[in-house]
């Protein structure tokens, strides 16, 4: 939790010492992934403990390009069983993580920048550093890869004020891909559906 | 405000990257971290074997790296379940030492150093230490069945059972030796110091067994 603090102390430090352009906006938001395909597989349950920023600016009055960064983290823990393999077998509990630390390039195309609710689809395409972790007791395999990501997002921005100025509420649902993610129990890419909630801010 | 953009961004990702070290398997508390491994030799044929003979000393590896006697009531307590558990699947206990020679098997217990490496599916710690010369059979020398090789590391607490067969030994470099034809570790499942650690102990000695299946006598 201090690193949570830690992160939005500075961010707010980089606002406030920031001239305020309406061009330019920082998102930040609370992340909860929803596991899909071999994903779900190794890690089933749903993450809520996860954060994601926006850094972007206006190209034109439609299309913002900017960097997406952040962390999600799933985790699964299962109960003493054994393991066999060949002449060998182990009984341990297992526990088990992914997580995700994206950096990504964004493009946001909003059909309209005009009045109330915004609207607006995006597509992020770079690397996403994944952290795999499987543990029996406390040995385990460790493994950082940074696959290929692409992830296409829609949202909406609702203004604190009667114009927009991104300043408000940020809701989007993010589609989260990594074709080419393979280790251990994973195979087949990564895949996993992000609801994130947060603000948009100006800087 | 490019480089604004990046700077900031870039700030932000070394501190989003922080949340990735992690040390997750502190999460665990002792008995979920409780590991418990076994291994045989697939020329071994359990179902044929008899009668067994069960060490009647636990030998400890001191902080000198030398090997002792351990006379703690734990030691006696583990002794008996390994003794309870063979007969429980179909084995004769032969507590006579003058009958070792004619004995199909022998089972030493000792509290090692536990160790490392990875093969397979599992992380694969296997303990292993060479055999040493205290077995009351004649100077053995041990042999390992293959699969995984064996380094030191100093976690102590550990226990580990290993299995020789008494009546095929080996010669190895000149030596006869006595095949280690199962082992099965408990890591730092002694470590704690705490009044728990007798009922893991005798919870890893009977999963010792549980998982090692094999060891079967067929009638």
């Amino acid at each position: 939790m201090k690193k949570i603090y830690l992160l939005v102390a500075l961010v707010v430090g980089i606002v406030a010492n920031t001239e305020a352009q309406v061009n330019s906006y920082l998102a930040l938001n609370w992340s909860s992934s929803i596991p899909f395909g071999s994903l779900k597989d190794y890690t089933e349950n749903t993450s809520s403990s996860g954060f994601e920023f926006d850094l972007g600016f206006e190209v034109t009055s439609n299309i913002m390009v900017g960097m997406t960064s952040g962390w999600n983290y799933h985790s699964q823990k299962i109960n003493r069983a054994t393991y066999v393999d060949g002449t060998s077998s182990l009984s341990a509990v297992q526990t088990r993580y992914v997580s995700f630390v994206p950096v990504m390039a964004h493009v946001k195309y909003a059909p309209s920048m005009e009045g109330g609710f915004q609207p607006y689809f995006g597509l992020a395409i770079g690397a996403q550093s994944v952290k795999y972790e499987q543990w029996f007791g406390r040995y385990g395999f460790v493994e950082t890869k940074w696959p290929f990501a692409i992830s296409p997002e829609i949202g909406i921005a609702i203004p604190f004020t009667t114009y927009y100025d991104y300043s408000g509420l940020n809701i989007k649902v993010k589609y989260n891909m990594m074709p080419g993610y393979e280790y251990r129990e994973i195979s087949g890419g990564l895949s996993s559906l992000n609801i994130n909630v947060g603000f948009i801010l100006p800087i | 405000m490019i480089k604004r953009l990046i700077g900031g961004a870039m700030v932000l990702l070394v501190l989003a990257t922080i949340f990735q070290c992690s040390k997750p398997d502190e999460n665990l508390s002792l008995e979920e971290a409780d590991l418990i491994a076994a291994n045989y030799d697939e020329d071994a044929v359990f179902g044929n074997l008899t009668t067994f003979y069960v060490a009647d000393s636990v030998r400890k590896l001191n902080k000198d790296g030398e090997w002792e006697w351990s006379d703690e009531e734990i030691d006696w307590a583990m002794r008996d379940e390994v003794i309870a558990q063979m007969k429980s699947r179909g084995y004769t206990h032969v507590t006579d030492k003058a009958e070792v020679p004619t004995t199909d098997m022998g089972i030493q217990i000792s509290r090692v150093n536990t160790l490392t490496v990875g093969t397979g599916i599992t992380p694969c710690y296997w303990p292993g230490w060479g055999w040493g010369g205290y077995w009351p059979c004649y100077g053995c020398g041990g042999y390992y069945p293959g699969g995984c090789s064996y380094t030191y590391s100093y976690q102590t607490g550990s226990v580990l059972l290993e299995m020789i067969d008494i009546q095929n030994p080996i010669e190895i470099e000149g030596e006869e030796k006595y095949k280690v034809i199962w082992y099965s570790g408990m890591n730092g499942i002694l470590s704690s110091s705490t009044s728990n650690d007798a009922q893991r102990a005798l919870r890893g000695v009977k999963t010792c067994f549980e998982i090692s299946p094999y060891i079967q006598k067929i009638n």
